[in-house]
């Protein structure tokens, strides 16, 4: 790329986005369930953010509860809970 | 901070705590926009979400449009498709976003200097004002971009054309490819997209 990241990230941006407008739905569905998750079950994963509980609180959430359970462990700040990341323990 | 999850759900049950209907829900409810809409437009916003300053995050710029929307102060053209329009509207939240974060940078001329005497070189004349925590963080993102279509050397092609500013024709033509190849590459690239859009946790 021979411009400024900064100017390149959004013309890259730019042009994915338009390839994403131009999708057809079923590859939306088909990535879905790719991951494992069914977008036509309620409070399915796929929606997590939009319509549902945001990934910032449902980390906060998993990061209290894991406090929680290890109290020693408190204040490690910006770990990920890898059962957050697995799409079966919420659209199952 | 509440303990568990389900000390939450219990709290929200309970009236304690106000479940907030998000907005893209909201539009959902009223059909301004489908099911596949919102995976589209997830997988939009996160894309975006690449290019954010660091207290924003995708799902803030993807409710603030349906908000935005909604409340009418951004009004959907008639012929212009709602999902279109709202991919619009996430677009120029990020740069107002951006816009604000300029404004408390020139707060901090000591950073903004010294990052002067790295950037010179290569800063384009067009733009005198690089944003130092803007340029780390497209750096970072385009090369975790790479890293998705890191195995498909032809998307990898198709990226770089983009970030240039080339149209989709151009690239073709350079790449030299015939139009089959070059949308079967497209198709990958938008598959790859599309799972690490609706991925969860580790951001891709």
């Amino acid at each position: 790329m021979s411009v400024r990241p900064d100017v390149g990230l959004e013309r890259l941006i730019h042009g994915l986005e338009q390839e994403l407008l131009g999708a057809p739905d079923e590859e939306f569905i088909a990535g879905a369930h790719d991951l494992g998750m069914n977008p036509q079950m309620k409070g399915s994963a796929a929606f997590l953010g939009v319509k549902n509980l945001t990934p910032q609180l449902l980390a906060a959430l998993h990061r209290a509860y894991a406090e929680q359970r290890n109290p020693s462990r408190e204040g490690a700040e910006g770990e990920v809970d890898q059962n957050a990341a697995d799409p079966e323990h919420s659209d199952t | 901070m509440m303990q568990t999850l389900k000390e939450y759900v219990k709290k929200v049950k309970s009236g304690e705590l106000i479940a907030v209907r998000p907005p893209a829900d909201r539009a959902l409810a009223v059909k301004l926009v489908n099911d596949c809409d919102l995976l589209r437009l997830k997988v939009i916003a996160r894309l975006h979400g690449r290019s954010l300053p660091p207290d924003v995050s995708w799902a803030d710029l993807l409710q603030e449009a349906f908000a935005r929307v909604l409340d009418g102060s951004r009004a959907i053209p008639p012929q212009v498709p709602a999902v279109a329009f709202l991919a619009g509207v996430m677009r120029s939240i990020k740069a107002e976003h951006w816009r604000r974060r300029r404004r408390a940078n020139q707060q901090q001329p000591a950073l903004a200097g010294e990052y002067q005497v790295v950037a010179a070189d290569w800063t384009e004349a067009c733009d005198p004002h690089p944003d130092p925590e803007r340029w780390l963080i497209a750096s970072q993102q385009l090369a975790a971009v790479g890293m998705l279509f890191a195995q498909d050397a032809v998307a990898l092609q198709i990226i770089a054309g983009l970030g240039d500013g080339l149209t989709a024709e151009e690239i073709r033509r350079t790449l030299g490819m015939g139009k089959t190849d070059y949308d079967s590459a497209r198709k990958r690239m938008r598959r790859a997209l599309i799972r690490a859009g609706l991925t969860m946790g580790v951001p891709q």
